[in-house]
This record gives structure tokens, sequence and C-alpha cells, in this order.
């Protein structure tokens, strides 16, 4: 199977895992004991073990290789949740725990395909956010039976096995290091992803209130994701980044009611994705998996600022545009001139002779 | 033979850490986990976020220990 073939169908089973995700969480809590649960606990169980946990899995992904075996126990596990609608607790753990195998499973994969592009994490990841779309949208307008979840959920954990797992590459960073502090570069990238996840939540746009709108919106995050891997192959790393969020920061702070506005911002502002994942795994060489799960215990962190009940201070227009030219500022500085990993000839030939 | 009772261990972790979860949570839900103040849930839950995180800054402190080399 072509590594291509194999990037497909972990972004195609991104969609279906998010989708099958956001149904099994949204249908449980509107199912299960909702005179006693608390509905947005249940959801935030979910969101803490799918996001925090996967560095940990990610570390085991890099330590056992074997991706595709990871994701396809994801699978079976996101199926599985589909089993407990009437319990919503037990479907968030469950379904959190299949969802993080799932995503580090196809993280690693596409992080591992080549390390010199930061297109295809973007390509695996931008997918999720049409599923959480798709789940939300039939969760509201379909009466989903369990099964409706669990086949796709089987399909898709037989359709991953065959996807060969790629071991992480030993490969040298070019760019300057900077050797007081080697690991502000990686701190930086990560506060981005952090800043990104505060402002990703507090965006409130009052023309959303169709369910075309919302399916416009998430279009333009996909789309934003998948092409700041590409563009930023093409144009540099570091170059397309900031311009990005320079341009966006106006645009989301203060031209939110707009509607061709807005979505403009909401692009650019995802074009960011990529770069910061494929920038962390560069500076943990040979932890694709953890590296990856790192930006996602990064996102979590950020999202607890709103759960926390800041999401009014964060939406103030004025802080929104420090947030974002504070991530312009901090993408700049970690990110290399030259901006780009070659894989080390001299240590691959040592490994060969060793 | 190390690198394989790695394996198992690493699984076998793994498969018991999902199981303990699913079952407390799984009783949780029996006992009715609405008595439990949201409020002090999320900040537990926010707790933990953070130390993952301590766990996850060791670790990476180490891979760029051993990448150093």
């Amino acid at each position: 199977m072509s590594k291509k073939v194999g990037l497909f169908i972990y972004s195609l089973g991104h969609l279906l895992v998010d989708g099958a995700c956001c149904l099994v969480m949204l249908v449980s809590v509107s199912t299960g004991k909702s005179e006693l649960v608390n509905v947005s606990l249940a959801i935030v169980i979910y969101n803490t073990i799918a996001f925090a946990i996967q560095p940990f899995f990610g570390f085991l992904s890099d330590k056992i290789g074997r991706t595709n075996l990871i994701a396809s126990a994801g699978c079976i596990l996101v199926g599985g949740s589909a089993a407990l609608l009437h319990l919503p607790f037990a479907a968030a753990v469950t379904a959190g725990l299949g969802n993080a195998m799932y995503h580090i499973g196809g993280g690693a994969y596409s992080l591992n395909m080549n390390r010199k592009k930061a297109a295809y994490p973007g390509i695996f990841v931008a997918p999720g956010a049409i599923g959480l779309f798709l789940g939300a949208y039939l969760a509201n307008h379909v009466e989903i039976k369990p099964f409706l979840i669990i086949l796709p959920m089987i399909l898709l954990a037989i359709g991953v096995l065959p996807i060969p797992h790629i071991t992480c590459e030993a490969v040298n960073n070019t760019g300057k290091q900077n050797k007081a502090f080697p690991g502000l570069p990686l701190l930086l990238l990560l506060l981005v992803i952090l800043l990104r996840s505060v402002i990703g939540s507090v965006g409130d746009f009052p023309w959303k209130n169709t369910n075309t709108a919302a399916l416009i919106l998430t279009l333009t995050i996909a789309l934003g994701k998948a092409c700041g891997g590409i563009l930023s192959d093409w144009l540099g790393r570091r170059k397309t980044t900031v311009i990005a969020l320079l341009l966006s920061t106006p645009l989301l702070a203060f031209c939110e009611a707009g509607v061709l506005t807005s979505l403009a911002g909401v692009f650019l502002f995802n074009l960011t994705m990529a770069v910061t994942v494929t920038e962390v795994a560069d500076r943990l060489q040979g932890y694709s998996g953890f590296a990856f799960g790192l930006t996602t215990l990064a996102l979590i962190l950020g999202t607890y600022f709103i759960y926390m009940g800041w999401k009014d201070f964060f939406a103030q227009p004025w802080i929104t545009l420090a947030l974002i030219l504070l991530s312009a500022v901090m993408m700049f500085f970690s990110i290399p001139v030259d901006g780009y990993i070659k894989i080390s000839k001299e240590k691959s030939h040592e490994k060969k002779i060793a | 033979m190390k690198r394989k009772l790695l394996k198992a261990l690493y699984s076998l972790i793994t498969v018991v850490a999902m199981l303990v979860c699913v079952t407390n949570i799984a009783s949780a839900d029996i006992v009715g986990p609405a008595e439990a103040s949201g409020g002090a849930l999320i900040l537990i839950l926010a707790l933990v976020c953070l130390a993952l995180a301590g766990i996850a800054i060791a670790i990476i402190v180490t891979i760029k220990k051993k990448n150093a080399k």
C-alpha cells in the first residue's frame, strides 16, 4: 500500500472517528440519565481523556511502533462506546480513549511520511472538524442506533490494519538552535497552540445561525488546516505562519460580524496548525507520536481557560488582538529562518554501519 | 527479549489502565455523579491535566538529553 493511500484512509477515518465520538457524546448525554448527569461534565471528561492522554499513547507508539494497531484499537473502543449510550460517563471515557488512540496512530503516521513536509499532518487533521460538524448535525436530526456507529468503526478498524507502520527517521535540524535555551522554541510553539485553542474557543460569529453557515465555517476551518501545511512547504514555514497570523489579527478581533471577513480570518488563523505540529515533531526527533500528542495536550490546557469561566475575558477584541499578535511573535522566534529539516545522511549512514 | 518484555509490559499497563478507568467511571454512573460539584470536578480535571503536562515535560527533558548525545 502506498503511503498516500494510507494517509487517505487515516484522514477519512479521522472524519469518521471524530464524527462518531461527537455523535456518541451528544446522543448519550441526551438519552442517558439526563436528570442526574450534568451534560457538560461528560463532555469535559471526554475532551480531557481524548486530548490529555495522547502524549502518553504517542510515547507508547514511538516505543513499540505499530501505529496501525493502535489506531485500529482506537476504532474498536469508539465503536464500543456506542454500546454505552445509556451510560454517558462510561461512553465518555471509552470514546475518549479510542479517539486518543486513533489520533496517535494517524498523527504519527502522517508526521513520519515525510519529515520535510508539513502538508501531510495538515491533511490528516483537517477532516476532523468536518466530522465534528456531521456528528453534531446527525445527533440533532437523525435517530441514532448503536450499530450505525459500531459498523463503520469496525470497518475502519479493519481498514487501517494493512497500513504499514512508518518508523521515525533520524533527522537533523539545520536551523539555528538556541544553545542557551534549547527547549525554548518548543515551549513557545506549545504556547502558540495553547493560545490558538483559547482564541478558537471564544470566536462568536453572529451570522452562524443556520446549518449552512455552520457548514461553511467548518469547511473553512478544515481548508485552512489542510492548506497551511501545503503553503508552508511551498513558501516557508515561518513566512507563511507569521504573515497569516498578522493578517488574521484584525479580522478575528474586530470583523467577526462580517461573513467574508470572519471566514478569511478563520482560514488564515488555521493555517498555522500543520506548521506547529510539524515543528514540535522536529524538535523531538524520533518521537513523532509523542510530539503529536503534546500538541493536543496544549490544546486541552487552553480549553480549560474557557471551562473555568474565562471566556468573556478572552472574547474581548483587544485581548484577542493581543493574543494573536503574541502568537505571531512567538512563531517568529520559534521557527528558524530556513525552517526545514534535512534527513541527516551522516546519522543514517552511521546507523547502517552499526 | 528485553524489547519483547517491554512491549508486553506497555500493552498490559495500557489495558489495565483502560479497564480501571472504564469500570470506575461506569460505577460512578450508577452511584450518580450529579452529587459531585461540577466546578470542583472541572478544577480536579484541570489539575490532572497540569500533572500530565508535568510528566510530559519530564519526558521532553529526557528526550532532549537523549537526542543531544
